[in-house]
């Protein structure tokens, strides 16, 4: 069992990989400072929000995306909602994904647009799986004793 | 310490601390941020996820906010139209917030009335200082206040924006003093806010309608509606933005009916020849008036020329009004469909005026008896954008309203006079016209107008100093013009930019028609 300074410094490793790599930017830290004592799990609870409301938002591209005739307007709409809430916890690809996704949109490419919405997946996947591995490593120092940088 | 809506009554000392805001974003993620960013801020916060949920939430709760922070994009209703009703319900600072930058959605923010708009991902140090909105307002309308109480000895129809058509000079009196005050004077003053109720707007509205659009005044209307505990600001506020209501609805169903549904038709002609030269007859009014994308009343009387960016549908408003007979008949009915949010229809028949309700817009009962007065001042509406409204915005904030039908008082309303010559300064009315307005130096006076507000009464000073030059006009100047003018709002788009075209010519015309109207 690893101690609590080792995990801290995984921790601390782990997060700044995903800030260099991209998947996070400064609005995520700026969660984080959020955070306080009146409100320890603000942070995983303006996450969790995040998952669920883009899983609602990825399955209705889907949907629309399948659709005989496709309503570019409307997938425009739900990728601007899903732009949105990705700025709102710093998940970057995620955001950057999405305004390539809009031009296509604009374009009214479907091509285009089905490959973004395979792209925004993608990135969405990977973020949610950083997440969830930034959120276990602060519950393992936790439970060691330690505190979370 | 709590008041009845279970929130703490601001305390001026530590103003902004307390501030109580309302937030209200579709998105669950970005909610729950800012929830938590102004707690931080030491803001009292109340958070909605729909547009709806937070305009019932406003009028519960009349006067428990000091300012709303609402995103662009929303299901159930476009962030806009909430702007738009916010400000003429509860007057209250809006601020819009949306990922998407673009200049088009941020001028159609600033032309609906919006005090700011932030960009997403919002930092917390953005929404430190919100508070400066609602300081800014309130200052305004302490400043309204102080004109208003200083002209109570004038006749309603001299009575003029900052309560000075004489001279610039006590305006700037009002504006020392203010200098003067310690800021902490005005946080203490809060104006009371009216919520305008159905019954309260239809006792406000029947009394318009027994005096007369045209010759409307608060002091009268305050008379008529005997409700001892309204004051005459309350009255002249709402006065103004009743107006405005009309006139973009007027507005609306002109660009319709000319336009055959064309939003931003870029009426921008603005060829000589199409100008028309308003006449005395009423026909000429009626043919002359055409949209243009910028409106500038000259004054009319056979030598001004009156371009207006209405649409042929005020031609036949005036024509309904003056000579039914006389109006092509196409021009009378106006099937305006209106916008795509904005589901009432005006219809103007012979001289009625129909509007079906927008089950959208609860406001719409309030403004059930929206009548005639659309007639009116529907070239002055044209021109009182105190909060902007592009075509997008049918409803104006009022909301649609149940059936509009004065028929008769159309006529009554109306009645053009040929030998009143519309004088008023216009609007440039460019940005009215469509989103896509060409804004060479609007923008620059928008933007002044919303940053520096003190400068949009003065602005309108000047115009109005200018008329006092002319005895004659003041007289025929409705007193609606006069009034509307006064509530100005920082939020006044591109009506600022007054232009005379014909100088004093104008002014030695007589008024023609009614609240001509520079908002």
């Amino acid at each position: 069992m690893e101690n609590a300074g080792q995990l801290r410094r995984q921790y601390v490793d782990f997060v700044a990989s995903l800030y260099h790599e991209g998947f996070l930017d400064d609005q995520f830290g700026q969660l984080q400072k959020l955070q306080d004592e009146g409100n320890p799990y603000f942070v995983v609870e303006v996450v969790s929000l995040y998952f669920e409301d883009s899983e609602k938002l990825m399955n209705n591209l889907t949907t629309a995306l399948q659709q005989h005739v496709v309503d570019f307007k409307q997938i425009d709409a739900h990728v601007h909602q899903f732009k949105g809430s990705s700025s709102s916890i710093g998940a970057q690809r995620v955001k950057n994904t999405c305004v390539v996704f809009r031009d296509y949109c604009e374009e009214k490419n479907l091509d285009g647009c089905l490959k973004c919405l395979q792209q925004v997946k993608h990135e969405y996947y990977i973020v949610k799986n950083k997440l969830e591995t930034m959120i276990r490593l602060e519950r393992q120092i936790l439970e060691a004793g330690g505190t979370i940088p | 310490m709590m008041d009845s809506n279970g929130f703490s009554s601001p305390k001026p000392d530590s103003f902004p601390a307390g501030l109580r805001v309302l937030v209200v974003d579709d998105d669950p993620t970005w909610l729950k941020i800012l929830e938590k960013m102004l707690k931080k801020c030491s803001y009292e916060v109340m958070t909605c996820n729909l547009a709806r949920e937070a305009l019932d939430l406003l009028r519960e709760k009349k006067d428990g906010f000091d300012i709303v922070i609402s995103d662009v994009n929303m299901p159930d209703m476009d962030g806009f139209k909430l702007l738009e009703h916010v400000g003429l319900e509860m007057d209250l600072p809006v601020i819009m917030m949306s990922v998407d930058g673009e200049t088009s959605r941020v001028m159609k923010g600033v032309q609906h009335g919006a005090c700011d708009y932030l960009l997403k991902p919002i930092r917390m140090k953005e929404l430190r200082n919100i508070w400066q909105h609602v300081l800014r307002k309130r200052m305004h309308e302490v400043r309204d206040i102080e004109g208003h109480e200083s002209v109570t000895e004038q006749p309603d129809d001299v009575y003029l924006f900052g309560g000075d058509l004489n001279s610039g000079k006590k305006r700037k009196d009002v504006d020392n003093k203010h200098d003067e005050r310690a800021c902490g004077n005005l946080l203490s003053v809060k104006k009371s806010r009216v919520v305008w109720t159905v019954d309260l707007h239809q006792k406000f509205v029947k009394a318009v309608n027994q005096i007369g659009l045209s010759k409307v005044g608060p002091k009268k209307i305050l008379d008529l509606m005997e409700v001892p505990w309204l004051t005459r600001e309350n009255v002249a506020s709402h006065l103004q933005k009743y107006r405005l209501y009309l006139s973009r609805l007027q507005k609306e169903n002109e660009l319709k009916i000319v336009f055959g549904g064309v939003k931003n038709s870029a009426i921008t002609s603005k060829d000589p020849a199409e100008n028309v030269c308003l006449e005395n007859s009423d026909t000429q009014i009626h043919k002359n008036l055409m949209l243009k994308s910028d409106a500038k009343f000259c004054d009319v009387n056979g030598k001004g020329i009156l371009s207006m960016p209405m649409g042929d549908c005020m031609n036949s408003l005036f024509g309904n009004v003056e000579d039914a007979s006389k109006s092509a008949p196409s021009r009378i009915s106006c099937d305006s469909d209106v916008k795509s949010e904005h589901k009432n229809q005006v219809q103007y028949s012979s001289l009625q005026f129909k509007q079906e309700h927008n089950p959208q817009f609860q406001l719409e009962k309030q403004f059930d008896h929206m009548m005639s007065p659309i007639q009116v001042d529907s070239l002055e509406s044209i021109f009182n954008h105190n909060r902007i409204q592009t075509e997008d915005h049918s409803e104006s904030r009022s909301q649609g309203t149940g059936k509009v039908t004065k028929v008769e008082s159309v006529g009554a309303l109306f009645s053009v006079q040929p030998e009143r010559s519309i004088s008023c300064s216009t609007l440039n009315m460019k940005s009215h016209n469509s989103g896509q307005n060409p804004f060479d130096n609007t923008e620059r006076d928008q933007r002044n107008l919303i940053l520096e507000t003190g400068s949009t009464f003065r602005l309108w000073d000047e115009v109005f100093n200018s008329y006092s030059k002319e005895p004659g006009n003041i007289e025929s100047f409705g007193l609606s013009d006069r009034e509307l003018i006064y509530d100005l709002s920082p939020h006044l788009y591109g009506s600022l930019d007054v232009e005379y075209e014909y100088g004093s010519d104008t002014l030695e015309h007589p008024v023609i028609g009614r609240g001509l109207y520079i908002a």
